[in-house]
């Protein structure tokens, strides 16, 4: 899938885990590593807003646009 | 509006509706169905002055008027006997062992001119002779006129030759043939002999077989539709086993049908050496796949049920990655 997720960037420039996000979120940590494993087919605008306010960035910062090649590169080196 | 079909499925789905709205369209309208009398001609036959090359299939009863009742009685009663016991070995119909059957096809074995079984007393001096084994196939009929005997050990059909034949009429004779089949003609079957080794391995294949599709259809019909029930009871309703469990008893129950349908075409062409030309084949054969009508939708309905799980269970895994 083209859109990347860099959770785990945001997460490290804030000093922030996973699983402090999660529980500050309100979802299960396993839902928040689909999320970041970029297994997720979707996210709800509500939950973006929730990372978002939380991280304290926007939401071009957390979602990515690749393209075919650039994607395959990325995830099968 | 234009409409375009681009998906295949589209196109394939009013293929199939086009070929079931015109079955059932020739169906209503009736064609297909064949018809054996003809109303408008008047058809005579000479019979035979000489019955014996016919097996006395044609015989008639000639008594002395002037005997004593008593003694005229006894010759009717004897020479009814004798036409019964030849119309019971011409009709074939008794069977003396096996007479096993699996739908259209059968076996048996019965003596070739032997007294019928029901017939013998305990004690009398003739037995039944050595039995002639054959496989049946159901469905035959001799066309109009035409009678099947056996002369001679031989298996013959004495069929009409017309000598004159116009628009009102038409006349003609008897006519003998050897053929190589016997024929049952109270259950419509035809008889084909066999060897006793084919007719052994037969009767073992048709006596396991029933168990076979009855633990199948135990399996197929109750076993997994009670699995996808329990499985939906369970909450796990868009899961691909239930998929594959629906697709299953819909692909078992068409291909059923299918082979109901195909299968005695099939077997009559693998044995269409043995078969004449004067047995015409299941009449009416339109109306056979309409008997099948419930079994036809409801595999259909199951696989248009299985689409709809399948459906269901993309939108569940959509819904549980969506975070």
């Amino acid at each position: 899938m083209p859109i990347v997720v860099n959770l785990d960037i945001m997460l490290a420039r804030r000093k922030m885990s996973l699983t402090e996000l999660s529980e500050r979120v309100g979802i299960t940590i396993a839902n928040m590593s689909i999320l970041k494993s970029g297994k997720a087919k979707a996210i709800r605008f509500s939950t973006l807003e929730d990372i978002c306010k939380i991280l304290d960035c926007q939401p071009g910062d957390l979602l990515e646009y690749m393209d075919d090649k650039s994607y395959r590169k990325l995830f099968h080196k | 509006m234009k409409i375009r079909l681009k998906n295949y499925t589209s196109w394939l789905a009013i293929i199939i509706a086009t070929l079931i709205t015109g079955y059932f369209v020739l169906l209503i309208t009736g064609w297909g169905t064949s018809y054996s009398m003809q109303t408008d001609v008047v058809s005579g036959i000479t019979l035979p002055a000489e019955d014996t090359a016919f097996g006395g299939i044609f015989k008639m009863n000639n008594l002395n008027d002037s005997l004593p009742y008593y003694l005229y009685k006894k010759q009717e009663d004897s020479l009814a006997e004798t036409r019964r016991k030849r119309d019971l070995i011409n009709e074939s119909s008794w069977i003396a062992e096996g007479g096993r059957g699996f739908g259209y096809l059968g076996l048996a074995a019965l003596p070739l001119d032997g007294i019928p079984y029901p017939e013998v007393p305990e004690t009398a001096e003739l037995k039944i002779k050595t039995n002639i084994y054959y496989l049946t196939l159901e469905g035959f009929t001799l066309y109009y006129d035409t009678k099947f005997f056996i002369a001679n050990k031989m298996y013959n059909l004495a069929y009409p030759k017309w000598d004159v034949k116009d628009s009102a009429k038409k006349n003609g004779h008897y006519e003998r043939k050897q053929i190589a089949v016997r024929y049952n003609s109270k259950d419509k079957k035809i008889m084909i002999p066999i060897s006793k080794k084919l007719f052994d391995f037969i009767n073992t294949s048709l006596a396991i077989l029933p168990f076979f599709f009855i633990f199948a259809s135990i399996y197929l019909f109750i076993g997994l539709p009670i699995q996808v029930i329990i499985n939906i009871s369970k909450g796990r309703a868009f899961i691909p086993k239930n998929i594959l469990y629906l697709r299953l008893v819909s692909f078992a129950l068409l291909i059923i049908v299918l082979l109901s349908i195909s299968l005695p075409y099939l077997i009559n062409y693998i044995f269409r050496a043995e078969i004449p030309s004067d047995f015409k084949f299941r009449e009416n054969t339109f109306n056979y796949p309409t008997s099948y009508l419930s079994q036809i939708l409801m595999g259909v309905g199951l696989f248009i049920v299985s689409i709809a799980f399948q459906k269901g269970y993309r939108l569940q895994q959509e819904q549980e990655l969506t975070i």
